[in-house]
């Protein structure tokens, strides 16, 4: 799992553009809403102007939320592989799964679905086996 | 491959022949390369010296309008092109770990700028992209190097081993362009990873030596027009799909035919055998 630091939006601001050591540059990212700097960055800074870059306390840094088809519009995800599983086990869902081309990924202990669209019965029978559906 | 290695220190030798390219002097350059990125140690002033050699006795020196040799050291180090140390140096942005290894991104921030712009590639419908990758894992949509043209076609990329363990390589119109891929997989992340592109009917993807795919499919070339990233790529100016591969060498240029090619690998795996970093 990779570190990082949380920092402020203000604290964003101040370092974007700015040098931790020679000829590398902060670079802020943001994830789940929050904005961090890396590891190596708090650990490498000798920008004296920004040194309370080297207090910030490193934290694990909260998993990418992945969307692998960006042509699709909705995904699908399950720690395990019970919604795999049920794809196969329902054959009305198996139908689906065929006209619709669902795309699916298995990374970091997640399955992911990509679907075109998801009716509503469907959607159901997702959540019945604790799948969390996001839509773009 | 030879062994030979030129006395430490005698780059400035002048080279006539036909790797000496309207009056450049590679010798010359690669000596401002170990003046300005400060580099001392003999092993890696050993290394650089068969490099460059290498490459201007097998013709192969102006092929290439970036090489990142990534020696082993610092950002410093690192940052410099060997063609042309006036030319495209590298800055880095956010999680990089230097080290006598190369640059290893963090897959989390890390990118760096080339400056470079694939339309400085000479030619019609050739082109190479390369990278010395050490490290075997893979990446969800990861590119280690690339751009588009400011959020538009054309494209130019290369990615190593992405979540479906797929290597490609494109330099045109996304999926129009039909980007080679590797249709198995890339099984393994580490070694010299290529897109070559020969002409307009010919595109490989190579592992070191070996041809992973290609495709024949007539398209002419269009080459991108905003700064290609390293260690990620560049999205109209916004830095994404970053790659946690670290990077031991990269170039970019004109294509090889398949001798060129192989001649190039065995040059850069003599390199990182000389500095003993060699996968």
């Amino acid at each position: 799992m990779y570190k990082g630091a949380i920092i402020t939006e203000t604290q964003k601001n101040i370092l974007q553009g700015l040098m931790f050591s020679e000829n590398s540059f902060f670079s802020p990212f943001e994830r789940n809403g929050l904005w961090y700097i890396s590891e190596a960055e708090v650990l490498q800074n000798n920008n004296t102007n920004v040194s309370w870059v080297n207090a910030l306390e490193l934290v694990e840094l909260p998993p990418l939320n992945f969307w692998h088809e960006e042509d699709k519009a909705i995904q699908i995800v399950q720690s395990n592989n019970d919604c795999l599983n049920m794809l196969e086990e329902f054959p009305e869902v198996g139908v689906f799964r065929k006209q619709n081309n669902i795309i699916t990924y298995r990374e970091n202990g997640f399955v992911y679905v990509y679907v075109n669209n998801l009716f509503p019965e469907h959607r159901a029978l997702f959540l019945q086996f604790n799948s969390t559906i996001n839509e773009k | 491959m030879s062994s030979q290695i030129l006395k430490l220190g005698t780059f400035a030798i002048p080279k006539i022949g036909s790797s000496n390219l309207m009056g450049y002097n590679p010798y010359f350059y690669a000596n401002n390369f170990l003046r300005d990125a400060n580099i001392t140690d003999p092993t890696q002033m050993e290394a650089i010296s068969y490099l460059v050699r290498e490459l201007v006795d097998n013709n192969l020196i102006g092929k290439f309008n970036f090489i990142y040799p990534m020696v082993g050291g610092d950002a410093t180090k690192h940052s410099y092109n060997l063609i042309d140390t006036g030319l495209y140096r590298l800055t880095f942005n956010g999680g990089w770990t230097h080290s006598a290894n190369g640059a290893l991104p963090n897959g989390t921030n890390a990118w760096a700028n080339t400056g470079f712009i694939a339309t400085n590639i000479s030619g019609t419908d050739n082109a190479h992209i390369s990278y010395y990758s050490r490290t075997n894992n893979q990446n969800t949509d990861e590119f280690v190097m690339g751009c588009n043209s400011f959020g538009a076609n054309p494209l130019v990329y290369l990615r190593i081993r992405d979540q479906g363990s797929v290597a490609e390589g494109g330099f045109g119109t996304y999926r129009v362009n039909q980007p080679i891929t590797a249709s198995g997989g890339s099984t393994d992340g580490r070694g010299l990873f290529m897109g070559n592109f020969q002409s307009a009917t010919l595109r490989q993807l190579l592992r070191n030596k070996t041809v992973l795919n290609a495709n024949t499919v007539s398209q002419a070339m269009v080459k991108a027009t905003a700064p290609v990233y390293l260690g990620g790529y560049n999205n109209n100016n916004v830095a994404f799909a970053f790659t946690s591969k670290e990077c031991a060498f990269a170039s970019i240029g004109n294509g090889m035919s398949d001798v060129e090619q192989a001649l190039f690998y065995d040059i850069v795996q003599e390199y990182q055998t000389i500095l003993g970093r060699n996968v």
